[in-house]
Formats: C-alpha cells, sequence, structure tokens
C-alpha cells in the first residue's frame, strides 16, 4: 500500500514536471495559449516514445526550464553540436504536436503572401544560425552538451 | 491433394497484372502470400488544409495513435513513412532477415507489396532500354498498353518528356493540374528551353498511375493532398485494386498469412513448402506450375532454397539522390490552395541522346508530410526554424534522382544458414566503382546546374545509402542459353520444369527510372506466355 502510494507520488510528480516542461516549450516555440490536451500529448507521448534524458541533459533541461530565455541559444547550440541530443527530440515532438493542434496549425501555414519574404527569410536564418554559433560556445565553454 | 493450375507467390504490382491475365482467361488460380494487412482509407477525406485548421483528431492521423511517426524511421530508406502505410513493411525485419553493411533495401510482406506505396510514376523502357534489359522489344511495347489500359495512366501526350515517359504507346488521361510553384518552374524552363535542350535536358510532365477521370468505379483525383495517407476514390493504382476485383468476381483464390520458403518439383507437380506467419506452422500447397512474384529479393530467396548449387547471386539497383532546393520566387507564398504531394514534373537527361543511358529526376513540391519532419534535419533552433519554415515550404521543391544502374563486380546477395525464422539469412553488399561514381556525381552535377538556371537554390545533395532507390533486379539473369540461376527470355526458371519467375529477377540493366510499369508489363507478357504454351 505504502509503495503504490509512494508510486503514484513519483508518478505525479513526473506528470507536473512534464506539464510545466510542456508549457515552457510551447511558449519558446511561440503559442500564447496552451491548451490542456496538449500539455496531456506531450505528456503521453514522452511516455509512449524513447524520450527518456540521461542525467547531462537532464541537468541542462532544468536549466533552461528556470532560465527560459536561454532556450534559443541552446537549442540552437544543440543543433550544430548535438542533434541527437535528448532536448532536441523532446522539443522535435512539441513541434509536431502543435503543428497537428488545431489551435497552432495557423503559425506553422503560409496562410497569406508574406511581403518582402526573400528579405525576411534570409534575415531569419541568420539571425537563427547566429543564435546557434552563440549556443554552441556557451554548451562547450560551460560543459553543459 | 488440391492441385491448382497454377499458384502465383505474393499479391504486389507482378503478381496482381499476372493473375489478372491468367484469371481473366478462365485459369484456375491460388495466390499465395503473407499478406499482411493495413487500412488505407478510400472514402472522402477532409482535403489537407481543412483537416489542418478544423479536425480536432488530426494528431492521431497525422503522427499515429502512438505516436509512430515521430519514431526514429522504421527503415533508413523510407523516412517518409507514414502511420497508415506502415503496414507495408510490417514484420519483414523477422522474416526476411538481411545483413550488410552498405545495402539497405526495402521489401514487403503485405497484401498488394511495395505497390502500397508506390508514388505511381510509370514510364516506359525505350527500345534501346528494353535490349539491355534483355527483354523483347515489341513484346513489351504491347505489353505495356494492356497494363495502361488496366491501371489508368495520366500525363502529356506532347511535351518534351512525352517520349521519355511513355513514347505514346498507349492512349492516356490528362496529366493533374500543377501546383502553382511547380507551374511557375515549368514556364521558367519553357522560356529556357533551347539552352536545356542543348545539355540534353528535357522536362515535362510525369505519367502517373493516376486517373483524371472516372473509370471502373475509380475516380478522378480530387487535389486533396492526403495521398500519404489515403487513396480517396481509388484514384491511384494499389495492386489491391486489382486482386480485391479479381476475388469479388470469384476468380481467384486468395490464401493470405503464408511465408514460402521453398518448392520442389515431382512428376510434374510443384509443391510448395510454407510457414504459417501466425502460427509457424508448415503447410504444402500444390499446382501445375508456379508463378514467382514476389519482389527480387523475396524470390531469389524461395530460388537459393529451392535449388542447389549456388554460391552467390548478382544484383543491381538504381542509385538515387534527393536534392532539396528553394525555388526562389515563392519564398513566403500562399501555401494553402488544392494541392498535390505527387511528382509534379518529370526531368530526363539523356547525355547520349538516344534514349539508353538516361537519368531521370522526379520533382516533387512539398506539405503534406507537415514541417516537422524538415525541421528534424535542419541546423536551426526550433523556435526560429518555426518561422523560418513558413516562409521556406511554399518554396521547397525536392528531386529524386535515379542513376541508371548497370552489373558491377562485387555486388551480390547470398543466402547463409542463421538462427533466424526461416533458418536463413541474406548477406548484400553493393558498391559503386569509380566510373560509376564518377557518373553520378556528373548527373548530379548536371542537375543542380540545370535547377540553378530555373531560379533555384540547392540546399544539399543527399545520396541515400544503397537500395535506397527501392529498385531491385538482376539477380537471376535472362539467358538464351540453359544456365543454373538464370531464366529464360519467356520467364522459365532453368533447372525446373514448371516454375516461371515474373517480377524484375531477370532484368540485366536497370535504365535510371521507375521499373514498375515495366515489371507489370513483364510479369503479364510471362503469363501471356504461358497461356500460349499451354
Ligand atoms: C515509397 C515508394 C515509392 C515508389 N515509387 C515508385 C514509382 O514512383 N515508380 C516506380 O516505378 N516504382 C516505385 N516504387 C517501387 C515499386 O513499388 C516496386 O518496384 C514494385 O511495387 C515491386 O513490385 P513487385 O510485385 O515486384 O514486388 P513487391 O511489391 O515487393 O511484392 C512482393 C509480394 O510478395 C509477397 N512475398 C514476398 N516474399 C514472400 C514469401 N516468401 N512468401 C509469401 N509471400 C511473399 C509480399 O507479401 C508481396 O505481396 C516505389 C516504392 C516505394 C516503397
Amino acid at each position: 500500500m505504502l509503495y503504490l502510494n509512494k508510486r503514484n507520488k513519483t508518478q505525479k510528480r513526473m506528470q507536473n514536471e512534464l506539464e510545466h516542461e510542456a508549457v515552457v516549450f510551447a511558449r519558446y516555440l511561440g503559442a500564447k495559449e496552451i491548451s490542456p490536451s496538449l500539455q496531456l500529448r506531450y505528456y503521453k507521448a514522452v511516455e509512449t516514445l524513447p524520450l527518456k534524458l540521461n542525467a547531462k541533459e537532464t541537468a541542462l533541461l532544468k536549466r533552461i526550464t528556470r532560465f527560459s530565455f536561454l532556450l534559443p541559444f541552446i537549442d540552437g547550440g544543440l543543433a550544430l553540436i548535438n542533434t541527437k541530443h535528448g532536448i532536441r527530440k523532446r522539443l522535435l515532438v512539441m513541434f509536431a504536436l502543435m503543428e497537428t493542434d488545431t489551435m497552432y496549425a495557423d503559425m506553422f501555414l503560409t496562410k497569406d503572401v508574406q511581403p518582402f519574404a526573400i528579405i525576411g527569410f534570409f534575415y531569419k536564418g541568420g539571425v537563427a544560425m547566429l543564435k546557434g554559433l552563440a549556443g554552441a560556445c556557451l554548451l562547450k565553454c560551460l560543459r553543459w552538451s | 491433394m488440391e492441385l491448382a493450375d497454377y499458384i502465383i507467390i505474393g499479391s504486389g504490382c507482378t503478381g496482381a497484372m499476372a493473375a489478372e491475365t491468367l484469371c481473366g482467361n478462365g485459369r484456375s488460380v491460388l495466390m499465395i502470400d503473407a499478406g499482411i494487412e493495413g487500412e488505407i482509407s478510400t472514402k472522402h477525406n477532409d482535403d489537407f488544409i481543412s483537416k489542418r485548421l478544423h479536425d480536432e483528431h488530426q494528431s492521431e492521423f497525422f503522427l499515429g495513435d502512438a505516436f509512430e511517426a515521430l519514431r526514429e524511421p522504421v527503415h533508413p530508406n523510407i523516412p517518409q513513412q507514414t502511420p497508415q502505410r506502415a503496414f507495408m513493411n510490417a514484420q519483414t525485419d523477422r522474416f526476411l532477415s538481411i545483413q550488410s553493411n552498405n545495402f539497405f533495401p526495402v521489401e514487403s510482406l503485405a497484401f498488394g507489396g511495395l505497390g502500397n506505396g508506390w508514388g505511381l510514376g510509370s514510364y516506359t523502357f525505350s527500345d534501346n532500354e528494353l535490349r539491355k534489359c534483355n527483354l523483347p522489344v515489341d513484346e513489351m511495347n504491347n505489353a505495356y498498353k494492356t497494363v495502361a489500359e488496366r491501371i489508368g495512366i495520366s500525363g502529356s501526350v506532347d511535351d518534351d518528356a512525352s517520349a521519355y515517359c511513355h513514347n505514346n504507346l498507349f492512349p492516356i488521361q490528362p496529366p493533374i493540374r500543377l501546383n502553382p510553384a511547380a507551374e511557375s518552374l515549368y514556364y521558367k524552363y519553357k522560356k529556357k528551353q533551347k539552352q536545356f535542350t542543348q545539355k540534353g535536358i528535357a522536362i515535362g510532365r510525369p505519367s502517373l498511375a493516376l486517373l483524371t477521370k472516372d473509370i471502373d468505379g475509380r475516380k478522378a483525383y480530387g487535389y486533396n493532398d492526403t495521398d500519404f495517407y489515403t487513396n480517396e476514390g481509388n484514384s491511384a493504382y494499389r495492386p489491391y485494386i486489382t486482386i480485391h476485383k479479381l476475388i469479388n468476381q470469384g476468380i481467384l483464390d486468395y490464401k493470405k498469412g503464408w511465408l514460402i520458403l521453398s518448392f520442389k518439383e515431382e512428376d510434374n507437380v510443384v509443391s510448395i513448402q510454407c510457414l504459417s506467419i501466425h502460427s509457424q506452422e508448415i503447410k504444402h500447397f500444390h499446382a501445375r506450375k508456379l508463378i514467382l512474384c514476389s519482389g527480387t529479393l523475396g524470390t531469389s530467396r524461395i530460388v537459393m532454397r529451392s535449388l542447389a548449387g549456388f554460391d552467390q547471386l548478382p544484383v543491381i539497383c538504381n542509385a538515387y539522390t534527393y536534392m532539396p532546393m528553394i525555388y526562389l520566387p515563392f519564398v513566403g507564398k500562399q501555401h494553402t490552395g488544392k494541392f498535390s504531394s505527387l511528382a509534379q514534373l518529370a526531368m530526363f537527361y539523356d547525355p547520349d541522346n538516344d534514349h539508353s543511358n538516361v537519368a531521370m529526376a522526379s520533382v516533387y513540391n512539398y506539405r503534406s508530410l507537415l514541417n516537422f519532419r524538415i525541421m528534424k534535419q535542419m541546423p536551426l533552433n526550433h523556435a526560429d526554424g518555426r518561422k523560418f519554415l513558413q516562409l521556406m515550404i511554399p518554396s521547397l521543391f525536392i528531386a529524386g534522382i535515379f542513376h541508371p544502374a548497370t552489373y558491377l563486380q562485387g555486388n551480390t546477395i547470398q543466402l547463409k544458414q542463421s538462427s533466424s525464422v526461416t533458418g536463413d539469412t541474406l548477406f548484400t553488399n553493393y558498391t559503386y566503382i569509380d566510373k560509376e561514381e564518377a557518373m553520378i556525381s556528373h548527373t548530379e552535377k548536371v542537375y543542380s546546374s540545370a535547377f540553378r538556371k530555373l531560379s533555384c537554390l540547392v540546399l544539399k545533395k543527399m545520396r541515400t545509402i544503397t537500395g535506397g532507390s527501392i529498385h531491385y533486379a538482376g539477380t537471376l539473369p535472362f539467358s538464351d542459353t540453359e544456365k543454373p540461376f538464370h531464366i529464360s527470355r519467356n520467364g522459365k526458371l532453368y533447372g525446373t520444369s514448371n516454375v516461371y519467375v515474373a517480377d524484375g529477377c531477370g532484368f540485366t540493366y536497370l535504365p535510371g527510372k521507375g521499373l514498375t510499369l515495366s515489371l507489370m508489363a513483364y510479369a503479364h507478357m510471362t503469363a501471356s506466355k504461358l497461356l500460349r504454351n499451354e
């Protein structure tokens, strides 16, 4: 009985952590509101898919969920130096879940012609690359990767 | 002992065509197949954009109930696999054991075989190509007509690519409408046509086994852009269409769940040893004649188990290059109209200008496979990547180039005993020698230069791991003289009296284009010859 209670509590704590992670990731990807169903699906996906993090990845995840302004740098840095990193995998899951959710689908579709798109295209790509380079330096210097 | 006139092994494109020819002529045919089934909906669906904007359950549809689309691909050579098509390769790792460092073929044990996922590109081989394959030119050209009539093909009859696609050998339906970006690209080509012709490049509409007009209870294509997930109205030809038809007419006996291990001949009867894929029970079926349509590698396994005296067999496979590129005029353009994710344009590079050594590229727009698959491969953070992709996807083209393939020394398959369920494992080896490698690189350069001329920014040239073209042939080459592990021009396996091969095993060359229309034509031709020679 005691053992079962303990297990339930651990599971509840894990679920809370994942739901918090879902909020941070979804906000980072541009969501203004976060639906409980998105949080739940994220939780289910992490439970279902092989997305377990190792100790180093877990430590890094803790840092970026606390200081979420670091996310674009760390994410971009990992994209350059370790594409298979557990955090990248989890971010991709959130990306796909939002893409296939009516509430966020607009953010992934090009519904109207974008003026000056070609400038925006190169600018956005360039800025993202710079963030990635900064992030890669950070990861290397602080030995976070 | 029940004795069928004919037993056909396999329900893929070749099995379906051989069966239609034999059943249509009143022969008793038993089709035996591993036959793993899945569910591809043929009902009307919302179009892709409505689904994205309004369907609360789209996540299950696009990602799968258990998020299958987010797992590592089941096979490195089919990264675009959707949950609906997962059955196509199910259980192959269990029953088709394979080991290699450099050759990873895609095989199927499904009802309908690889035809459940084929891209519908239907190209005839030119007379020169047929000769190099060791296939009879006139008979194949006649067989193309019959097959085209059965499956329904759409395309253009008078553009620069027509001669390479079908050479007007048979009547076809009008081509599908082009997506706006592809239309613009094609228009650009038309303006610079002369320059391209001088370089040996022709661009036009692909011929596809896709209806643009209703026939035989099948519906014209609806531009709903759910082609990787459904087959609405059966507008796309898939082998199950033929097999369901023959079963419903009561002229085909179909038995699924059996993996054929080997065959044996005694007193003019072929006895086939089968393993149940569910219970591991062993059973024997008997026929006067056996026709193997189990896919080149599947058939080779059965033959190697049945006939003694082999060491290794040769194999040929097209090399394949992916070229993702951005069509600059379409960056940030509206991308929510009616659309098709099927091949938009077909490009042919014919260096000798004689249709003998052609390398073809199919050009696709990107949309319905969703942005996350592209995001996965981009060296950007996800937040900026999302915004970047929103602008990029409308302009994204992917060209898939098939390079012609001939026999090269050392490219072989070998069946060795192992502890797998079937008791053996296929060992494969595939590499390119310098000359071939140089030709592939040259063709890639020609294509990227052509795309640049059309205002495309080529992002990458990615050669798939060998086997990635999913075009295999040549393991039991055609031969006019009797030799072990060869087949005669009428499909008979030498060393046997009543065993025939009606898939790609005999082809001694693989042109750099889709081979499946030719496989189907060959299967029909073999079945017709059998009828004639009875
Ligand atoms: C994603 C994709 C896109 C493609 N696009 C194109 C294209 O656009 N154009 C083109 O020309 N080609 C294309 N192809 C290739 C095309 O699908 C194949 O060439 C074609 O389907 C091969 O048909 P087949 O009948 O020879 O063999 P298969 O389709 O492999 O069928 C083999 C059959 O045999 C059965 N079988 C095998 N072994 C056994 C056994 N031991 N016992 C019992 N049953 C057995 C299987 O269940 C199956 O039914 C594509 C393939 C894929 C996967």
